[in-house]
């Protein structure tokens, strides 16, 4: 068969490329592949089991653990940190949309800048000043709650619904940042509002289940093409699941011919042709389906001449300071599954060359489990006095680490258990890395005093790598990167990567929102659409 | 005020609660005998009034609450189809048709036309020709509980609205189309409210030269009649068409043949030695039947129940619905496919509606 | 339009509980509540529920098995010790040893499958607010409306749209 446009993956990537295409022109033929299968999203059924157990439906579509010596597992690992894979991602059909938490926050205008000053790895091709209308086009279509008043980035777009107020819990957090003259504001978050502007979209109903909302009010992309493709006409828009694809086919002069996928169900090998084809498959696969598939100058895998692929991974380290708290008058606990504030105090160009970090008290901030004492038939009164008595604090972040040749992302043999490669991850921190986090943790120590409570601790930190990202990364140097600035694989004119796997860095933050921009402006440059903002045409389909 | 003229008041607004009611099972039936992917927009268009309709009956359920009411979604609050609506004994002259339970077709829309007539003749399509407007119509009827509530309030708006404002629905539980729901405490927005369900059923535009339509999807604000106006006349409205007369937009593609060709106003009695089909009628009732109990819980002191009756009840009853249209009607000579009966039942072994009573009992 | 419900293929589309089974089954749910001074009048979640257990056998088709052993055995519990003394000994803390005359098994369903699954939901339905919170992980605190306070605590006072 023959399309115009193969997109490999079905995430928020591909989700708004496909939208931004179809929105363009609705007879566009487009072939969506995506390897997992379809997980029913916003079921009541399956929430009140949620609600119970707290297991997810996506749960069977998440990586295995690394391989231990009582237990078989899947992938391996060969760097000195975890690099664990296992809830990084979601392999099925919405990508990893489907577990995210939804913050949204934009890069700095020096995340841009990164190598420069911290002299490992490469700037981006252009500035912040690019991407920026597209940032705010990416937050409408995510559906971003945030405080539009906030100028810790530049903006010419408000956010589409005002921020979620700081909860309670946060408020102690936020005093503590006022007298330590540590800035902070309202995380941004892929929480759907309520506006002016109508939308068959439900807003959040602060339930508090974001992990499987019953709402569909945290952005899943799979929900989004769905009632994308129910509510228009779009004729050559085609998705299929359980479709992994094993490699991109060329035969030569500098372009690609399709791709070969393999069909879940039936075992069989399909060919797509198509006039051209985007990976969107993240930053794990993305990379591992380019080393898959040499081509006529490209020996080992299409854009690796500068043997740049799969290499320089990085992600956000994620680290936790546990605190004591030594009593909770105010009762305070979890009323919401998502955190209302951050603080980007170091998050900022001084603290670039060490690697800038943000603070984010979490949702369970203090500890508190109603449900666990009433199950262990504890009192009425037990429970009130453990209450408003000693408690756990938690305080969360992330921080940036620079790209290294030697962390990257391979093919590994065998198949998991959702037919694709299974894969080895090789990721190390600098030297220098806990001496950084020493200085974090003096940080959380003063934060914790100013509330009255205690360190307790080092601090836990995972180098899962949710937030994998530059395995295919930006350049118009072809012997720096693997994309040009237009995400073209160099040396082939129709080949394209929407996928963090581009972005040279990722500042202290979540890709997403950067992600959602970049694949709106692919889908306006492969639409030779140009900028769509000169033409007035600036709101989105109300859906 | 006498507790006589208040009672009067709530009895009407029970009656509009009813009307309002009476109009989403025939659209619910339309819009369910579509065969997507045709009659997309079709579709959408009456999905959009079926989902105002619901808000309406929000809001006609709020002022009633707030003026110490209970609204009613029990058997006798139900209709069973073909329905007259009447109002003190009298058909509703704007209504003076049966409402029926009808698959998508040139005469449903007729059908829609007449429901959604505005009080100012419109554009009148050859469907809706021939239709005489004298007499109480729905409009005036609401201006006759507008006039009463004005009436009471202006002796005592404080002892009007005494009913508790916890027990009405906000916004948090609606959000798929325009209008918002607000809860009524008082005159202003009450009346907010019963207008609100006015205009959304005939409201018009001004027409706006020069204004480009954003795209061929966004159904600016125009009143259910237009809606369904676009339908009959295959085409869009744009902003620059006067109301008064047809719209020359984009075409929608009408394709009456894909629909599922049910026998109108099914009997469930007609249904009894068919095994398969009885049970899929009985286990779409009992679905519809603990969706009413449900609202009903939701106007009675507990408005998060909504949340079940939408998202539990709700989604069960559209496939059981397809289900049945799949299958023949028995000894329909036309050879029409089936379709639910929509019927209120009362459980017997394992329903809930009379344990929930029978506890109330025991307490008490 | 609508989508369809997620159901186990054993599952049947009706769920069927016996009456005894369903006084038995909101007793229990309205003891739990009252085991923590809930002062929330339970009737008002009579409906909801009911719903959750049609659910829960639409999810697994075993429930309509462990709801029926689970009265059975509770109902046994109560003819030995009486109510009060057979819900303390149910929902107060465990000793391990099964109280008379449950066995382990039987004992484990009641436990697992209905007394912990029904003190989630009462918690999530509104039981929460006994300790000091206006929403909960698991509760419709509703939507974030402009010009109205937040559905949860802040700690400001509401918010200009």
């Amino acid at each position: 068969m023959r399309v115009e446009t193969v997109i490999i993956g079905s995430g928020v990537a591909a989700a708004a490329l496909s939208q931004r295409l179809l929105e363009l022109d609705p007879q566009a033929s487009i072939l969506m592949l995506e390897a997992g299968p379809r997980v029913k999203t916003q079921d009541f059924g399956l929430w009140e089991n949620f609600l119970i157990t707290r297991d997810t439906p996506y749960k069977p579509y998440l990586d295995l653990p690394f391989p231990a010596q009582d237990r078989e597992g899947e992938n391996a690992n060969t760097g000195i940190a975890s690099g664990e894979m296992m809830d990084a991602r979601v392999m099925a059909y919405g990508g990893s949309t489907l577990h995210w938490g939804g913050w949204s926050f934009r890069m700095k205008p020096e995340d841009f800048r990164q190598a420069s000053t911290s002299g490992v790895g490469t700037d981006w091709p252009f500035g912040y000043d690019v991407l920026e209308p597209y940032y705010g086009e990416a937050e409408h279509y995510l559906a971003v709650s945030g405080d539009s008043a906030d100028r810790t980035v530049p903006r010419t777009r408000d956010y589409p619904f005002p921020a979620f107020p700081y909860t309670l819990q946060d408020r102690d957090f936020a005093n503590a940042f006022d007298g330590l003259g540590i800035t902070h504001g309202h995380l941004p978050i892929a929480r759907r509002g309520v506006s002016a502007v109508p939308s068959r979209h439900a807003p959040c109903q602060t339930t508090g289940t974001c992990k499987y909302c019953p709402f569909g009010a945290r952005f899943v992309a799979g929900d989004y093409l769905d009632d994308f493709r129910a509510w228009n006409d779009l004729p050559n828009f085609e998705i299929r699941l359980g479709a992994i694809v094993e490699t991109i086919i060329a035969s030569g002069s500098g372009r690609v011919d399709g791709v070969i996928y393999l069909d879940r169900d039936s075992g069989e090998e399909v060919t797509v042709q198509a006039d051209r084809v985007v990976i969107a498959a993240g930053a794990v696969e993305s990379a591992k389906l380019l080393l898959r598939s040499p081509a006529p100058g490209h020996p080992n895998g299409m854009g690796n001449q500068g043997d740049m692929v799969g290499r320089n991974l990085i992600t956000h380290p994620f680290f936790r300071f546990k605190g004591k708290l030594l009593e909770n008058p105010k009762k305070l606990q979890a009323e919401m599954d998502f955190p209302t504030l951050v603080s980007r105090h170091f998050d900022t160009e001084a603290e670039q060359a060490k690697g800038k970090f943000v603070l984010v008290p979490p949702a369970e901030a203090v500890k508190v489990d109603f449900l666990g004492q009433m199950r262990a038939g504890k009192s009425r009164s037990t429970i009130e006095a453990a209450l408003t008595g000693p408690a756990e604090l938690q305080l969360h972040g992330m921080i940036e680490i620079f790209g290294r040749p030697g962390n990257r992302i391979e093919n590994l043999i065998g198949r998991n258990r959702i037919g694709l490669h299974q894969t080895q991850v090789s990721l190390s921190p600098d030297g220098d890395h806990l001496a950084r986090m020493d200085e974090i943790r003096a940080i959380a120590a003063s934060v914790y005093v100013a509330m009255g409570a205690e360190l307790l601790g080092p601090p836990s930190i995972s180098w899962r790598i949710d937030h994998a990202a530059s395995t295919c990364r930006m350049s118009d140097d072809p012997a720096q990167g693997v994309v040009n600035s237009d995400l073209q694989v160099h040396g082939l004119d129709n080949l394209y990567v929407c996928s963090n796997a581009v972005m040279p860095s990722i500042g202290a933050v979540n890709p997403t929102v950067t992600l959602g921009a970049l694949a709106l402006r692919l889908g306006d440059r492969l639409a030779n659409g140009s900028d769509r903002a000169s033409q007035g045409l600036t709101e989105q389909v109300p859906v | 005020m006498t507790q006589a003229e208040k009672a009067q008041l709530q009895s009407w607004l029970q009656t509009a609660l009813e009307l309002e009611l009476a109009t989403i099972p025939p659209y619910l039936t339309a819009l369910l005998s579509i065969r997507l992917p045709a009659n997309r927009e079709a579709a959408e268009l009456i999905r959009s009034v079926m989902v105002e309709e619901m808000l309406h009956v929000a809001l006609v359920a709020n002022v009633l609450v707030a003026i110490g009411g209970q609204p009613r979604f029990d058997a006798d609050a139900v209709s069973t189809y073909p329905v007259e609506m009447t109002f003190e004994g009298e058909t509703f002259s704007d209504r003076e048709f049966p409402l029926d339970l009808r698959p998508f077709s040139a005469e449903a829309i007729a059908t829609f036309l007449q429901i959604e007539m505005p009080q100012i003749p419109r554009h009148v399509t050859e469907f809706a020709k021939g239709l005489v407007v004298p007499g109480l119509t729905i409009g005036e009827f609401y201006q006759k509980i507008i006039d009463l509530l004005e009436k009471l309030a202006r002796e005592n708006e404080a002892a009007l609205f005494t009913g508790d404002p916890t027990w009405q629905v906000d916004a948090s539980y609606y959000w798929s189309g325009g209008g918002s729901i607000t809860r009524v405490f008082d005159l202003g927005t009450a009346k907010e409210a019963l207008q609100l369900v006015i205009d959304q059923g005939e409201g018009a535009w001004e027409a706006a030269a020069g204004k480009r339509m954003m795209n061929a999807d966004s159904h600016f604000d125009m009143g259910h009649y237009y809606r369904f106006n676009q339908i009959a006349c295959e085409r869009r409205y744009r902003r620059e068409d006067d109301p008064k007369g047809p719209p020359t937009g984009q075409p929608i593609r009408v394709n009456y043949e894909a629909s599922y060709n049910f026998r109108p106003n099914p009997v469930a009695d007609d249904y009894v030695g068919h095994a398969e089909l009885a049970a899929l009628n009985d286990m779409f009732n009992a679905r519809y039947t603990v969706m009413l109990i449900q609202l009903q819980e939701a106007f009675s002191g507990t408005p998060k129940t909504l949340y079940t009756a939408i998202m539990d009840s709700m989604h069960e009853l559209t496939p059981l619905a397809h289900e049945m249209m799949k299958r023949p009607y028995p000894g329909d000579e036309l050879g029409r496919s089936a379709c639910p009966t929509f019927e209120y039942v009362a459980f017997a072994n394992d329903g809930f509606a009379e344990r929930l009573q029978t506890e109330d009992v025991e307490k008490a | 339009m609508y989508r369809s419900r997620a159901r186990h293929n054993l599952s049947p589309v009706v769920p069927r509980i016996a009456d005894e089974d369903l006084q038995t089954l909101w007793k229990l749910f309205v003891a739990i509540g009252d085991h923590w001074e809930m002062r929330e009048d339970a009737r008002t979640y009579r409906l909801r529920h009911e719903a959750f257990l049609g659910n829960r056998i639409a999810m697994n088709p075993l429930y309509q098995g462990y709801y029926h052993k689970g009265c059975e055995a509770l109902r046994s519990l109560i003819e030995q010790h009486g109510e009060e003394e057979a819900y303390r000994l149910l929902l107060g803390e465990q000793s391990g040893q099964p109280p008379p005359p449950l066995d382990s098994g039987s004992l484990e369903i009641l436990r697992k499958r209905l007394v912990e699954e029904f003190i989630a939901v009462r918690l999530a339905l509104g039981g929460f607010r006994e300790f000091g919170g206006i929403n909960y992980r698991g509760y419709f605190g509703g939507a974030l409306l402009p010009g109205a306070p937040a559905p949860y605590r802040t700690g400001e006072a509401a918010r200009e749209s």
